[in-house]
């Protein structure tokens, strides 16, 4: 995938340009319905939130879309540059500064077979082949345990690879699926394992004094309530409660 | 007696359970009665599924694949419990704070943030629910006066704020097949004039670090070190420093659980406000006790420890000992007793008794009778304000059925975290004594006392922590001088302290005292205390026949 550069509120594509000293650059992946291109701009859940931090917040947002290993490498090596949005977990707490959490996602394992499927615990999946798209962090959580995890590259891949039984059990989060399923006839019970709260990760050395404004309109955000009716629009539109 | 329906409901409904929960301090007919009294209480809430969230240690384990599956069963509450590291519960717990979102609608969070639930009032008082909004789902048989932890899940207003799920210590560990090794004993005697044994003060440990690291070196062909750490910059580096290096060295007050009124992270407190970290305002996180303790860790990590050790965090550092190549560790977390009693490993005999023992860790220079020991910690279920009430109340049923009595004696047989006076003066707890390399005689003993979590001094512990790593970092993974390194983080803690002055009302909210000279401080009885002459006084062991007699 080319990169994407959007300048927020004009979310429309140009050209590659400097950045100032007082601008964020912030990497992300297309990841529907978090991340997704409508025609010439971006939208998703992801988008709607950091288009609010940056009316709120004043500070210069622009948004570039790679693959995923590219906009964390991008993050891990310059100053003022951030990736969005992924788990914020111990293992990487020291490698970041963080705004957060930009939303809480909840995962699910859903079971080609019916008769399997809500059979709680982790303890219940030995034996059985999983899939889990890369940079979710639950197929590194799901290996953890000693499970059999193939990684797919994006969550529609670890999708199909249970509707062509590949694997015994697919793991996403709960709006990821839902998005899926409007696409590919998916399982629609899943039985849920793990909550991860994702973030915006920036390089270490980032300006402290574009961080903080950005992360005082996060947590206005949240406080006025404004964040979870955003929230329930989405699970309105795919169906669904996160139970938040 | 008042009889009730549940009571009568006491029947061979749920005779089933019986056979997951052998070991009981409960009579079978007690442990059927509870579990109908679960069974009737949980009805209004059948049906519904609680979200559970706790650090990833075997205990835990357990209850998600064990316990949960039973309670649902028992009860048709599904449960899903979450396990995790042990940041990302404190960073969920945080997350729900700050957003108002019902993440999770019961945590595990260890006690060591008992000042800041206390202080924030997010958290729920327990006290309080169970005889209000929870009442009618507090379990009649909890028994919280059998709870060992309670005083550390107890703030300083009164209230019960956190029901301990389980708990373990950290304690000296020493191979003592290695230790009685007659060769040994006759080598190390010649170079450092007295026995090779439990070291009781950290010059003996930094003589028998030595001793296996540099002279003995190999042991039935294997490289071994005489000391184990860990140093990577990470959040589980802050837990090993604040945990228990500085309590362990003396820089706090004595008093337990915790220092009055300088606690072991250095924070002096004033009625109940905390006044300052740095020794200008009272505090002791920059004087020379505390400097004495990292600068110990950082040598000793370089000195003796496996070299690999630099680049280790909690986790990786945490499978080294059961390698079989370490002779001791300063302090060591027996959340991994199970672990280490594996048949299978080279630090068991061949009938899976441990060639290991558990002592009282040495004291530092500092250090004065009366101090806590050590550290010890206490996951603890906790309930937050941001959880609706139906969610509270259904997730405080499975948090009970968790700790009850009719469950709590199998699950501390199987994962040695054990929470209840009941349980670890069973039969069957003591009957595991030879296996358990000295696991046994702590917790009989009122040792269990001395070993304490980090306590109310600590105004906002999530951000606190994430301080000691950052800068214990600097001196253990950039080699920066501690001196420096301990001022450094002496500034940033009175920092935050005045943060959190600005920003609470509490009437336990910091309140920072003017700076002073160090020597005003110094020259007052107590903590932050002045350098001493000499912070290494001869190395002194103990036979651990002696040692455990102090346990008694």
């Amino acid at each position: 995938m080319g990169m994407i550069r959007a300048a927020l509120l004009a979310s429309c594509l140009f050209s590659p340009a400097l950045t100032s000293a007082k601008q964020l650059v912030l990497h992300g992946y297309l990841n529907p319905p978090y991340v997704m291109q409508q025609d010439y701009s971006l939208g998703g859940l992801w988008i709607d939130i950091i288009n609010h931090l940056q009316s709120d917040s004043e500070v210069e947002l622009i948004i570039e879309l790679h693959p995923l290993r590219r906009a964390y490498k991008l993050a891990q090596t310059k100053p003022n540059h951030c990736v969005f949005a992924i788990e914020r977990s111990q293992s990487r707490e020291a490698q970041f500064a963080w705004v957060s959490p930009l939303s809480i996602s909840r995962y699910a394992l859903f079971n080609a077979d019916p008769e399997q499927a809500t059979q709680p615990g982790l303890s219940a999946l030995q034996g059985q082949q999983i899939s889990a798209h890369f940079g979710s962090g639950v197929a590194e959580y799901l290996r953890s345990f000693d499970m059999d995890v193939v990684v797919a590259k994006t969550p529609e891949q670890g999708a199909k690879l249970l509707l062509r039984e590949r694997v015994q059990v697919w793991a996403s989060d709960v709006l990821t699926a839902a998005y899926l399923r409007q696409q590919l006839p998916l399982p629609q019970n899943g039985v849920e394992f793990f909550s991860s709260v994702r973030s915006i990760a920036c390089h270490p050395e980032t300006d402290k004094a574009l961080l903080q404004p950005l992360q005082q309109s996060l947590d206005a955000f949240y406080q006025s309530g404004g964040l979870a009716k955003l929230l329930q629009r989405y699970e309105q539109q795919y169906q669904l409660s996160m139970g938040l | 007696m008042v009889c009730c329906s549940w009571q009568a409901a006491a029947n061979t409904e749920h005779t089933a359970l019986l056979q997951h929960f052998p070991q009981s301090t409960l009579s079978p007919e007690q442990q059927l009665a509870e579990w109908a009294w679960f069974a009737d209480a949980a009805k209004p809430y059948q049906g519904m599924t609680v979200r559970v969230v706790s650090e990833r240690i075997y205990t835990h384990w357990y209850e998600s694949n064990v316990l949960a599956p039973l309670f649902s069963e028992l009860t048709g509450i599904q449960v899903i419990h979450e396990l995790t590291s042990e940041d990302d519960v404190i960073k969920k717990l945080q997350a729900q704070q700050q957003t108002g979102l019902n993440i999770y609608d019961a945590y595990i969070n260890d006690s060591d943030l008992i000042g800041t639930h206390f202080r924030n009032q997010q958290v729920v008082s327990l006290s309080r629910f169970t005889e209000g909004e929870g009442k009618a789902v507090t379990l009649p048989t909890l028994d919280l006066d059998d709870f060992m932890g309670l005083p550390f899940t107890t703030a300083s207003d009164g209230q019960l704020y956190q029901l301990p799920d389980q708990q373990f210590a950290n304690l000296y560990w020493y191979r003592q097949d290695w230790f009685s090794r007659p060769e040994l004993k006759q080598q190390f005697k010649e170079l450092y004039g007295y026995e090779l044994d439990v070291p009781v003060n950290w010059s003996a440990y930094q003589d028998i670090a030595e001793f296996f690291s540099e002279y003995v070196r190999e042991i039935d062909g294997q490289r071994v070190y005489g000391h184990m750490d860990y140093g990577k910059r990470d959040p589980s580096l802050g837990w090993r420093i604040s945990d228990a290096w500085l309590s362990m060295a003396g820089t706090g007050d004595q008093g337990l659980p915790n220092g009055i009124p300088v606690d072991e992270w250095g924070i002096r407190v004033e009625d109940c406000r905390p006044v300052g970290a740095s020794v200008a305002r009272g505090g002791a996180i920059d004087a020379p006790a505390s400097i004495y303790a990292i600068q110990k860790y950082v040598d000793w990590l370089k000195d003796y420890a496996p070299p690999e050790a630099q680049n280790m965090n909690f986790s990786e550092a945490g499978a080294e000992i059961a390698k079989g190549h370490i002779a001791q560790q300063i302090f060591w977390y027996t959340a991994f007793t199970a672990e280490l009693t594996r048949p299978e490993l080279p630090i068991t005999d061949e009938h899976g008794k441990p060639l290991w023992r558990v002592a009282p860790s040495p004291t530092g220079a500092y250090w004065q009778a009366g101090m806590k020991s050590g550290y010890q910690d206490v996951g603890a279920w906790t309930l937050l304000k941001s959880t609706p009430l139906k969610r509270q109340q259904a997730a405080w049923l499975y948090a009970q059925f968790a700790v009850s009595k009719s469950v709590s004696l199998t699950k501390t047989l199987e994962t040695l975290t054990p929470i209840r006076y009941s349980d670890v003066h069973s039969e069957a707890f003591s009957a595991m004594a030879p296996k358990l390399g000295g696991l046994v005689e702590f917790y009989q003993s009122s040792a269990h006392q001395e070993w304490t979590p980090t306590g109310s001094n600590v105004p906002d512990y999530p951000q606190m922590a994430t301080l000691w790593w950052q800068y214990a970092g600097l001196a253990s993974y950039e080699n920066e001088p501690v001196p420096e390194v301990m001022q450094q983080l002496a500034v940033a803690m009175d920092s935050k302290l005045e943060q959190l002055a600005n920003s609470s009302d509490s009437p336990c909210a910091p309140r920072l005292n003017p700076q002073q000279e160090k020597g005003v401080w110094f020259a007052q009885p107590g903590s932050p205390k002045a350098k001493l002459d000499n912070e290494n006084p001869a190395g002194r062991t103990l036979s651990y026949s002696e040692l455990l007699k102090r346990w008694e």
